[in-house]
C-alpha cells in the first residue's frame, strides 16, 4: 500500500470505463449505419439504457478506488498519531544537559515501526535515558513498544540500575507469544558528576563524541528482551563537559545493500565534521545525511550534551 | 525475494536461504523450519547463502530456536557469513543461538 495506491485504482477503472465506452459506440454507429430505420428508437434506447449501467458501474469503482485509499490514509495517520502520543511531547529539563532527540516514521505506507525514546528524572541528580526498537510494523508493534517503554520507565523510576531494569524486564515478555524483538539501550547519568552507567539489551553502540576522538561507546551487550532468563552488565565512564552521547534505533545505521559496520562507520564520518554544532542542529543534520529518502524502517535518535554549569 | 529450499539426509533437516531474509519471506521460511523440525532429529539453517536479515528475520531465527528447544530437536545455524555473524553478535544473539560459521 503506498501513496501511489489511489492514482492506479484509478487509473484502472477509468480504463476500463474508456475501453468499453470505445466499444459501445463503435457497436452503435455500425448499428445505426446497418439496421433499418424503423427499429433505431429500440436500439438507441437499448444502447442509452446500458450507457447508464456503465456510467453507474464506473462511478461506484471510481469512488471504491478513493475510498480505498482514504481508509490507507486514515489508517496511517492513526497510528501516526498513536506513535506520537506514546512519545514525549516535551523532555524533562536537566541541568547542565542539552538533549535533542527525533522519530522518524517510515517512509512508506502504514508500516508505522516501534522505535521509542524516553527521558526520566530520577532524583535531584540523576536522570534515566532509553532508546529501543521492537522488530515488525503497525498497531501490535506500537502496543508491544508502550509495554515495554513504560516497564523500563517504572523500573528506573523506582531507582533500578539500567542492567537490573533491563532484566527485569526481559522477564515481562517472551518473543513466542509476542512475536517481536524487543532492543533496548538503557542508560542512567548524572548532570552533576558526568557519571554514566549504561546497559545494552540487543542494541546498536551509542557513539560518544568528545573533544579529541569520535567512537562507539564498547557497551557488554547482552540479548534482546524476553527471549529467556538474561542478565546484563553495565559500563560506566565520565561524559565529560562538551561532550555528546548519541543513542539511536537501527533504522539511522541499516541499508539491505551494506554490511553493518559500513553503516556504523557512515555514521562517524556524518557526526565527526559536525560535532561543534548546537545538539539540536546535530540531530537534523546527521538524520538527513544517513536516511534513505524511501526507507522503510522508522528511526529513533536521543542526544545528549554535558555542558559546562 | 529469498528462495527457500530443503533437503533430508540420514534424519537431519538442511533449510538452504538465498537472498534477503525479511518480512516477505517469513512466514514461509518459519513453516518450512517448523515442517523439517517435526521429521527431522535434527536440523540445520544454511544461511551461507543470505544477503540481508532484518529484525523480523531475526525475531524468527530465535523464535524458531527457543520451539526447538522445547521439542528437544537441536537447531543449528550453518555457514554463516561474516556479515551476519557481526550482525548476531551485535544484537546479542550469539549466545542464544547455535552459529557456525564455517563448512559442517
Amino acid at each position: 500500500m503506498s501513496a501511489t495506491h489511489l492514482p492506479r485504482r484509478q487509473l484502472g477503472a477509468a480504463a476500463v470505463i474508456i475501453t468499453v465506452g470505445v466499444v459501445l459506440t463503435a457497436l452503435s454507429i455500425w448499428v445505426v449505419t446497418s439496421v433499418d430505420h424503423q427499429r433505431l428508437p429500440i436500439v438507441m434506447g437499448v444502447g442509452g439504457l446500458m450507457l447508464t449501467v456503465l456510467a453507474a458501474l464506473g462511478t461506484r469503482l471510481l469512488v471504491r478506488a478513493r475510498s480505498d485509499a482514504e481508509n490507507t490514509e486514515e489508517q496511517r495517520s492513526l497510528f501516526v498519531r498513536l506513535q506520537r502520543a506514546l512519545l514525549p511531547h516535551v523532555t524533562p529539563t536537566i541541568p547542565r544537559m542539552e538533549i535533542a532527540s527525533r522519530y522518524v516514521a517510515g517512509a512508506t505506507g502504514v508500516d508505522i515501526g516501534g522505535d521509542w525514546y524516553s527521558v526520566i528524572a530520577v532524583d535531584e541528580e540523576r536522570f534515566a535515558f532509553v532508546v529501543g526498537d521492537v522488530s515488525g510494523h503497525g498497531v501490535d508493534a506500537v502496543a508491544v513498544m508502550a509495554h515495554a517503554r513504560f516497564t523500563l520507565r517504572a523500573y528506573l523510576v523506582d531507582g533500578d540500575t539500567p542492567e537490573l531494569a533491563l532484566q527485569k524486564c526481559s522477564r515481562q515478555f517472551d518473543i513466542t507469544v509476542d512475536d517481536h524483538l524487543i532492543t533496548a539501550l538503557v542508560g542512567i547519568g548524572n548532570w552533576r558528576t558526568g557519571e554514566f552507567v549504561l546497559a545494552n539489551a540487543g542494541h546498536p553502540p551509542p557513539l560518544l563524541v568528545t573533544a579529541d576522538r569520535t567512537d562507539f561507546v564498547s557497551i557488554p551487550i547482552g540479548p534482546p528482551l524476553g527471549i529467556g532468563p538474561s542478565s546484563y552488565k553495565a559500563l560506566t565512564f565520565t561524559l565529560a563537559s562538551g561532550s555528546t552521547l548519541i543513542a539511536y534505533t537501527d533504522g539511522l545505521i541499516e541499508r539491505r545493500t551494506e554490511r553493518i559496520d559500513d553503516g556504523l562507520q557512515r555514521l562517524v564520518d556524518v557526526v565527526e565534521p559536525i560535532v561543534r554544532e548546537p545538539v539540536e542542529d546535530l540531530v537534523t543534520t546527521t538524520l538527513a545525511s544517513m536516511r534513505d529518502d524511501d526507507a522503510a524502517d522508522d528511526i529513533a535518535v536521543l542526544a545528549l550534551r554535558r555542558v559546562d554549569a | 525475494m529469498a528462495e527457500i529450499s530443503e533437503e533430508v539426509r540420514d534424519g537431519l533437516c538442511v533449510v538452504r536461504v538465498a537472498g534477503d531474509l525479511d518480512l516477505a519471506v517469513i512466514e514461509a521460511f518459519v513453516e518450512a523450519v517448523r515442517a523439517s523440525l517435526s521429521r527431522c532429529e535434527a536440523c540445520e539453517l544454511d544461511l551461507g547463502a543470505v544477503s540481508f536479515i532484518d529484525s523480523s528475520g531475526l525475531g524468527a531465527l530465535v523464535r524458531l530456536r527457543k520451539e526447538s528447544d522445547a521439542q528437544g530437536t537441536p537447531l543449528r545455524l550453518t555457514n554463516v557469513t561474516e556479515a551476519t555473524a557481526r550482525l548476531l553478535q551485535l544484537m546479542g544473539l550469539t549466545e542464544v543461538l547455535d552459529v557456525r560459521t564455517g563448512q559442517d
